[in-house]
């Protein structure tokens, strides 16, 4: 028998969410919910209790990760706990200029030369890392650039660059968070970020797109939208959102 | 939505030191690791169209593989040298002077040459192949001549 319980009001840094179990149980939802509330029931039924326990540790747990200043006032990065650099650095140091991850990515990928998009490319991974190095490449000094002008009151600046992220974001329209392309007509690279105001962004993801849509992209459909999540659960721990906002 | 921007300017924090010495490293070196990188790209299709392993390339290059394994890395700060020697090997031009290209072109006497290889099948191969035969043809002459 699936046995759907709700244990409601647990603790989650500072605020009360509610958690969904659902197990395979032949006890009523009445002693499932004790059990995991702690009470005492057979030996067999302790493996949801650790479940639980897991749960419990992971939710309360303050997400831990880190921003670092990329252009004072203007880019900040996400750093994230399991990564041992800034999500900016990560991309211009490594993911979009690293020779043998670049061809790691399009040799394992090989299917991104069979869409529309991509198909000019032909089935040659090494064009294809040559136009994520060049454009990365341009792109480093562009957002440089924009924040320059940012700084001056000068166009383009760093609003002409992002754009909001429609789709799951579209019709939040206190949260916006937003994508970048690079500097190329047609390009592989995006870069997601969280507006603060004006002029002023923090970059939560980025990487390479393979097709039109988030969701059928290698690399980005597993983080983007659980990333931007994270990051607007850290913002509220850390008080740069107001809770009461969301 | 209100974000608390006097927070976030303390809860941020400077880039590691390693962070900001690789980012300056970047910015002044952008244009020549660009074409080591692209470089390292024209040898690892070699590689891939030819079956090839790295040990094999640096047999044929008569350089170590420590020194193929940082060549296809694509962050080496190459020497004419080493780039000459890569272009002879893959048989691929990778440093182009142009006026140097317009020269060799205009020396070229295609009419001289025997009909097969003034057939044009391979394009541009074939095509770089008259201008070497051209070169040594000349070269030749000019030291008959002295």
């Amino acid at each position: 028998m699936l046995t759907k319980i709700a244990i409601q009001h647990l603790p989650i840094g500072k605020e009360k969410k509610t958690i969904y179990f659902q197990i395979k149980a032949r006890k009523s939802v009445t002693n499932v919910k004790n059990l995991l509330l702690g009470k005492n029931f057979p030996v067999f039924l302790l493996q949801f209790q650790r479940l639980f326990l897991i749960l419990h540790q992971k939710f309360t747990e303050k997400l831990k990760m880190d921003i670092i200043s990329i252009i004072p006032n203007r880019i900040y990065s996400i750093k994230y706990d399991d990564e041992d650099t800034a999500e900016y650095y990560r991309l211009f140091n490594k993911e979009w200029t690293d020779v043998a991850s670049l061809l790691e990515f399009f040799r394992s990928n090989p299917e991104f030369t069979e869409n529309d998009f991509w198909g000019f490319l032909g089935n040659d991974p090494e064009k294809a890392a040559a136009r994520v190095l060049e454009d990365a490449n341009m792109l480093e000094p562009h957002l440089k650039e924009l924040a320059e002008n940012s700084d001056k009151g000068e166009l383009p600046d760093l609003e002409k660059y992002f754009k909001p992220l429609n789709g799951k974001y579209g019709y939040d329209i206190k949260f916006i968070p937003t994508k970048g392309y690079g500097v190329l007509e047609s390009t592989f690279l995006r870069l997601y970020a969280i507006r603060f105001e004006k002029n002023c962004y923090l970059i939560v993801y980025g990487g390479i797109k393979l097709n039109s849509s988030i969701q059928n992209s290698p690399g980005l459909q597993e983080n983007v939208f659980q990333k931007i999540d994270k990051v607007k659960q850290y913002l509220v721990d850390e008080g740069i959102i107001d809770k009461d906002d969301i | 939505m209100a974000f608390n921007l006097n927070r976030l300017k303390e809860v941020a924090k400077q880039p590691s030191e390693k962070e900001r010495n690789e980012a300056k490293f970047r910015e002044e070196n952008r244009d020549w690791l660009l074409k080591s990188a692209l470089i390292a790209l024209e040898i690892h299709r070699y590689l891939r169209q030819n079956g090839m392993t790295q040990s094999q390339l640096a047999e044929k290059m008569g350089i170590s593989p420590a020194m193929v394994t940082k060549l296809l890395s694509g962050k080496e700060n190459l020497s004419l040298k080493t780039v000459c020697g890569i272009e002879r090997v893959i048989q691929l031009e990778l440093l182009k002077v142009p006026s140097y290209e317009k020269s060799a072109f205009l020396k070229c006497d295609l009419v001289k040459m025997p009909k097969e290889v003034l057939d044009f099948e391979d394009g541009e191969k074939k095509f770089c192949k008259i201008i070497k035969m051209n070169k040594e043809t000349e070269t030749k002459k000019s030291v008959l001549a002295v």
